[in-house]
């Protein structure tokens, strides 16, 4: 029976340079499958690359292959060494669950790696690549990464300044789709805290410079309203969420601006989140009713603290994938048993059918013939009953195979 | 008899709801059952209720117990409906613990009977004075607890805690207070009216100290309704006179159950 087997590079293993050169983009991806499926090395096969890991699954009957399909990985990518770890059984489903639950990740509880990991399963799913092994170990992982994810809090914590501003916003606003981001500057910060925003779904984007050309090309991209930094009065009154990150070496907004903006707004919150050095709103702005003000600092706290919670949720999660891989791991050992009891089922009732049949003839009786049908039936599954648990039961304790072996010399099984 | 049979299905099920709640925080399945027994409570209070007005008919609230029993399904009730937003549910045991405890002082405490029922046994306004009374205070204290969970999250975010226990957002608290408070502004008014009604049919103008707290109490209100609406006062402010206008409530309430 074919069992799972990985072999790949992380950074847990190799550095930067490396991953970069083996990584695969899906075009290549695509191709290195379908070489390795031509080339009869695979049957099931499955391919993830992403920024910190290039990892091939497949299922094999033994391990033997292995070393093939290392040359062939290295050789596609034009390097002359073997980096890879290998795993195969039940560490290579431990690692599949892990890493599909986001525990072997850089940024441990990171959300893009399902995603990517069901990317990489729809590809092989399209190939005809996918059988029982992978395909069956594949759904348990998603299912598995799915509790992990309602059950921890592990990726529910933000650990990056900007999407830290993102669950701010939704804290004060419920949900940002409707708010009003007022984004004063246009350099890296306040294209990546527009980034978040997009992607969390805010509509209404406004930016807020003097930097010609650079702004326009700036709000363009971001498909922000644009305007400029003599009307930043008027924009605050219609923000829901500024977001000031300029180089300004003086305050823009001080208190007696924003109080007197405030009362423009009829008090309605005012998210604040300062990213610039040297800051570009005055502390006090914070003491005023309805307005919360962050600056980088303020963020950076919260993501640590952030970041130390998600690790005291980690061994939760690593519990929810030991049970996980358990399970599986027993319903796989589980399977292995059924050719041979169904054997087992067919030849005792082959048996019982034959036997009846040479004196069924005799008996008249419609009545008499059914009964007799049940009774041997009744018969062969009582007999059968006690073996079979006693198999499954051993077979659990232990799944290697002088069980299975005995039970099928026991009973004359060929399969 | 039915009435009795209703008692402990509900107590069980706040009691279990509050506790599964309190564990929800570490198991999310959990806190899912403590909904559903929320529920099982809720029915069961509901069943009570009723059977007890088909036992004594209208008015049922006849004693401080039943009054105080009809607060803790209101206050049940408006949780049935705020909890079906997720960030909501996290407050389960908070709720299920105060329905909880008020609904054991209703059934523990009988207390007198009101005189009002004696007074006009048949007129219609005593059933809708008492009822808008007792959901007038119920909409008032859950109003108050989301005022000061307001408060706690105005707190939180200025104080840049870090977000461990997820409280509905602010804007979300807000508006649910807006509501409960205008809701229970108007209920007050019309127990303020059916109050004058009452006395006016009785042939005197007993204006009794609670009447004059009630009046307190409405005028409080309609000055955090005002300010709150058109003048945009939010935060500490608008939660220290609601706070205010909820001590007023609950001394009228006090001093209407001495009489």
């Amino acid at each position: 029976m074919s069992e799972l087997a990985i072999i790949g590079v992380s950074h847990h293993t190799t550095g930067l340079d490396l991953r970069e050169r083996m990584s695969f983009s899906d075009t290549e991806a695509t191709t290195l499958l379908a070489q390795l499926r031509d080339a009869a090395l695979v049957e099931e096969a499955m391919l993830l690359s992403t920024c910190n890991r290039t990892e091939l699954y497949v299922a094999l009957e033994s391990t033997n292959r292995l070393n093939d399909l290392k040359n062939h990985l290295s050789q596609s990518k034009g390097l002359d060494v073997l980096p890879f770890y290998e795993k195969d059984g039940v560490d290579a489903i431990r690692h599949l669950f892990r890493v599909t639950a986001s525990l072997d990740a850089m940024m441990v509880g990171e959300s893009q790696i399902l995603g990517q990991v069901k990317t990489a399963y729809a590809r092989s799913k399209e190939m005809g690549l996918l059988q029982h092994v992978l395909h069956r170990s594949c759904q348990r992982a998603f299912s598995v990464a799915k509790q992990v994810r309602t059950e921890t809090d592990i990726g529910r914590l933000p650990i990056s300044a900007s999407s830290v501003a993102v669950t701010l916003a939704e804290q004060i606003f419920g949900d940002v789709t409707d708010c009003r981001v007022l984004l004063v500057g246009t350099g890296d910060m306040s294209a990546l805290a527009a980034e978040h925003f997009r992607s969390a779904g805010a509509k209404q984007l406004v930016v807020v410079s003097n930097a010609g050309d650079h702004a326009e090309e700036f709000a363009q991209k971001f498909d922000a309203e644009m305007m400029s930094r003599e009307q930043l009065e008027e924009a605050l009154v219609g923000a829901d969420i500024v977001i000031t990150a300029t180089r300004s070496a003086t305050p823009l907004l001080d208190q007696l601006f924003v109080q007197r903006i405030q009362k423009k707004r009829h008090n309605r919150p005012l998210l604040c989140v300062d990213i610039a050095v040297p800051r570009n709103v005055e502390a006090d702005v914070n003491a005023l009713d309805g307005v919360y003000l962050y600056n980088i600092d303020d963020l950076k706290g919260i993501a640590d603290a952030n970041m130390t919670a998600r690790e005291s949720e980690r061994q939760k999660a690593e519990d929810i994938v030991d049970g996980g891989v358990q399970k599986f791991v027993d319903e796989l050992n589980g399977l292995q048993l059924v050719p041979a009891i169904a054997s087992l089922h067919q030849k005792c009732e082959q048996i019982r059918r034959d036997e009846v049949e040479k004196v069924i003839s005799k008996i008249q009786d419609p009545q008499l013939r059914e009964a007799l049908e049940s009774c041997t039936q009744a018969i062969v599954a009582k007999i059968l009953h006690q073996p079979v648990v006693e198999l499954k039961a051993t077979h659990a304790e232990d799944a290697s195979r002088p069980a299975l072996d005995f039970f099928r010399r026991l009973f004359g099984l060929e399969v | 008899m039915m009435t009795h049979w209703c008692i402990l299905p509900s107590v069980l099920g706040f009691f279990l709801a509050s506790v599964l709640d309190g564990l929800g925080r570490w198991e999310a399945k959990l806190r899912v059952w403590g909904r559903r027994l929320f529920i099982v409570g809720w029915i069961s209070q509901t069943a009570y209720l009723f059977f007890w007005y088909r036992e004594v008919g209208a008015p049922f609230v006849v004693t401080q117990g039943d009054s105080i029993f009809l607060i803790s399904w209101v206050i049940a009730t408006l949780y049935l409906i705020l909890g079906r937003r997720e960030r909501w549910q996290t407050l389960g045991t908070l709720f299920s613990a105060a329905v909880l405890v008020v609904m054991l002082l209703g059934i523990f405490y009988r207390g007198a009977n009101y005189a009002a029922i004696y007074l006009w046994p048949h007129a219609w306004v005593v059933p809708v004075h008492l009822a808008a009374a007792m959901t007038a205070v119920a909409v008032f204290a859950v109003a108050m607890i989301t005022g000061v969970l307001l408060v706690i999250s105005d707190r939180q975010l200025k104080n840049h805690k870090p977000m461990r226990f997820r409280l509905p957002s602010l804007a979300n608290l807000e508006s649910v207070l807006s509501a409960l408070v205008s809701a229970g502004w108007v209920l007050l008014t019309v127990v303020l009216a059916t109050g004058v009604v009452m006395m006016a049919s009785h042939g005197s103008i007993d204006l009794g100290g609670h009447w004059w707290l009630a009046v307190t109490a409405w005028l409080i209100y309609a000055v955090v309704l005002h300010s709150r609406l058109w003048q945009g006062a939010r935060g500490r402010k608008g939660m220290l006179l609601s706070l205010v206008g909820f001590l007023a409530i609950l001394l009228t309430f006090l001093e209407a159950h001495s009489k």
